[in-house]
């Protein structure tokens, strides 16, 4: 689960991990307000908040040296939509902003926490080539990332951690706030259940380090015990099918293409996504309906997917072990009389109660048709929707 | 023989008074695994299907002699579940739980280190050998007891699979799930070289997807040390990057994640995939085919 760079600012201050001081607006009377009460002065960075990487790439930073260009800038970014690599096609939409101080500086750095799944420990990466992706860096010149494993028993090792500041080209004082500024980002990470924490660029001012930008996302296997947590998600910064299907105990993911699948289990799932594109098709989606799954929950799948925008059919590939197809069989064929659905929808069903789900399915008055494997059924749809043009 | 679990196992269900516990007991029994024991810290001195509820693993293993445990408790407590059947010197512990937090199995992963304990999972449908030991939620009825070894990091593609290789007559021996989750016990290498030594395995089904590269990892070992055919499937090749896809591991994340990079580099590697999870069966039998193997494969 990602946040925004304001309230992950945030977090760092409530870690005591030095950031330019800002605050978030959300119209352009705020922005007035904060530049008058906040930044006499002037000298801003205007930010839009939007939960992507290279913002700065896409015009979505901009910098500010008097109140009135702050205010151009803001009206400028409020509403714009910020297309990056990351963002997708459909680009971000800007809502809100965060105005900072400008931070004068010279070296760039990039620092990181995250979980290294093959360690299986946390682990912090930094460069000296900051400011720019590290999977660039990673790319082309790999010896210059630093990585230093954490025990998550111990803590911060003060002797590894002075070594990890020196190759940095740390030393003295500088060295020993670089240090003391892990020991707090490792706390912040841990009591936080963080599944990254990133930093980039880090950066020196008057001899002290400051982190002048900041992302933070959280595991979302650990909400259950982070209420504070849960409530930074943002949810116009979600796809809103996903968003939806996720509260609902599915995992769905919009892929753009026009022939829809529901399936059950992960892999199955993926295998049919696979299959439509296999067969010269573009899956629209990934879906798993998820553990327990019952007729309730497989009709709101359906429903929800015919939602998916440019979708012309429907398959449904279900292998029920411990799931009862005969539930997901009625739940979906339900949705279809009850929303009227009028497109075809080719339905592989076997195990568990597979007998009544085809009779469902043979009884049903939709546009439906049955077929015994995934590649079948993929290969029918395609045929009706050739027939359909 | 078979790998990881046999009709010598003796098991303890952590959590078997809830649903799931409870439910999987009933159809894990009724296979003819040997559930010697339960335990819930509220319910000890009680029973489930006649099998007796202890408070913790330590005591059910004392009066038992278990050495094995399988987990149906719900995220919160699954990491402390898992330390605990360490602790009490299990050889075996299957941890069915599914989005336990990750610095929890940081945890976890922090106590396997010397411990002489196998973890499969998190997230995983379990471990089974066919005919002696169902230690797993998989469905049963789709099993035929026979030669190939199954590894895998999804459940519904697992029992996809061994339909397929049932229907053709073609028997396994061990299917392990080793789970969809990004920090795990047992991983696809463990499996392999399991595998390599096992006397009733002929051939070995890898069934991967998008995220890490264990994939790659298992196979450069296999190409240098595997005296058994290998074939492959990855799921996700349609996958966008950065999108988890239902598992917490399943990610495209930098170099290699991705399901070609997978695909290319294990057909480097020599092993055979399948192009589609409908043709995993097609795949094997072709090989089969080329090694001489196909009709000692053919149980039934």
């Amino acid at each position: 689960m990602n946040i925004h760079e304001y309230q992950a600012k945030q977090l760092f201050k409530d870690y005591d991990i030095p950031v330019p001081e800002g605050y978030p607006a959300f119209d352009l009377a705020e922005v007035g307000r904060i530049m008058e009460e906040r930044f006499p002065e002037g000298k801003v960075v205007v930010k839009a908040q939007v939960q992507t990487g290279g913002r700065g790439k896409a015009g979505g930073i901009l910098l500010a040296d008097t109140k009135e260009e702050a205010v151009t800038a803001a009206a400028k970014l409020f509403g714009k939509t910020l297309y990056t690599k990351q963002s997708g096609p459909e680009g971000k939409l800007v809502r809100k902003l965060y105005i900072e101080k400008q931070t004068p500086h010279e070296k760039e750095y990039y620092l990181s926490l995250l979980i290294d799944n093959r360690l299986g420990k946390c682990v912090f990466i930094a460069s000296k080539e900051g400011g720019m992706e590290i999977e660039e860096v990673a790319e082309k010149n790999p010896e210059a990332i630093l990585r230093m494993p954490v025990e998550l028993g111990e803590g911060i090792n003060e002797e590894t951690a002075l070594a990890f500041a020196e190759k940095l080209g740390f030393a003295d004082e500088m060295a020993e706030d670089f240090v003391a500024l892990l020991k707090r980002m490792f706390r912040l990470f841990t009591e936080r259940d963080c599944s990254l924490v990133e930093v980039n660029p880090m950066s020196v001012c008057d001899g002290k380090p400051i982190c002048l930008d900041a992302k933070v996302s959280f595991d979302s296997g650990a909400l259950f015990r982070q209420p504070l947590n849960a409530e930074l998600r943002d949810i116009l910064e979600e796809n809103p099918l996903e968003a939806e299907a996720s509260d609902e105990g599915m995992s769905y993911v919009s892929l753009g293409g026009d022939i829809g699948c529901i399936c059950n289990g992960a892999g199955l799932g993926m295998s049919t996504m696979d299959t439509i594109n296999y067969t010269g098709c573009k899956p629209a989606n990934f879906l798993d309906l998820g553990g327990s799954v019952d007729d309730a929950r497989a009709g709101k799948a359906f429903k929800l997917l015919i939602r998916e925008k440019g979708i012309k059919g429907v398959i449904i590939n279900i292998f029920g072990g411990i799931a009862r197809t005969n539930l997901i069989a009625k739940g979906i064929t339900e949705a279809i009389t009850e929303t009227n659905y009028q497109g075809p929808v080719v339905c592989r069903i076997e195990g568990n109660g597979d007998a009544e789900a085809h009779e469902y399915i043979a009884n049903c008055k939709g546009n439906i048709y049955p077929a015994s494997s995934c590649i079948e059924a993929c290969m029918k749809m395609k045929e009706l929707l050739k027939e359909e043009r | 023989m078979s790998i990881f679990v046999n009709q010598d196992t003796r098991v303890i269900v952590q959590g078997i008074t809830g649903t799931q516990g409870k439910l999987h007991t009933e159809l894990m029994l009724k296979y003819g695994t040997k559930i010697v024991a339960g335990t819930n810290p509220k319910k000890a001195g009680s029973t489930v299907f006649d099998v007796p509820v202890y408070a913790d693993v330590k005591s059910a293993r004392e009066a038992t002699g278990a050495n094995a445990s399988i987990i149906f408790v719900p995220p919160a407590g699954a990491a402390d579940s898992i330390i605990e059947a360490i602790d009490a010197g299990l050889d075996l512990v299957v941890c069915i739980t599914e989005n336990i937090p990750a610095l929890d199995m940081v945890r976890v992963h922090d106590r396997l280190q010397n411990a002489h304990t196998r973890l499969i999972g998190p997230n995983c449908p379990g471990i089974i050998s066919v005919d002696e030991c169902k230690l797993g939620i998989m469905p049963q009825d789709i099993h035929l007891k026979g030669h190939i070894g199954i590894v895998s990091r999804s459940g519904s593609l697992t029992y996809e699979t061994i339909k397929q290789l049932s229907k053709k007559g073609i028997g396994q021996s061990t299917t392990v799930g080793i789970g969809g989750d990004p920090i795990k016990g047992t991983d696809f290498l463990d499996v392999l070289k399991a595998f390599n030594e096992d006397e009733e395995t002929d051939a070995i089904v890898l069934i991967g997807e998008i995220g890490s590269q264990d994939e790659q990892i298992a196979c450069a070992w296999a190409k240098e040390n595997m005296k058994k055919p290998l074939v492959g499937f990855i799921g996700g090749v349609s996958a966008p990057p950065g999108k988890r896809m239902g598992h917490a591991g399943a990610v495209v994340n930098g170099k290699g994640g991705s399901a070609r990079d997978k695909i290319d580099a294990l057909e480097e590697l020599g092993v055979r995939v399948a192009p589609i999870s409908d043709r995993i069966g097609d795949t094997l039998i072709e090989v089969l085919k080329e090694h001489g193997l196909l009709d000692k494969c053919i149980v039934k």
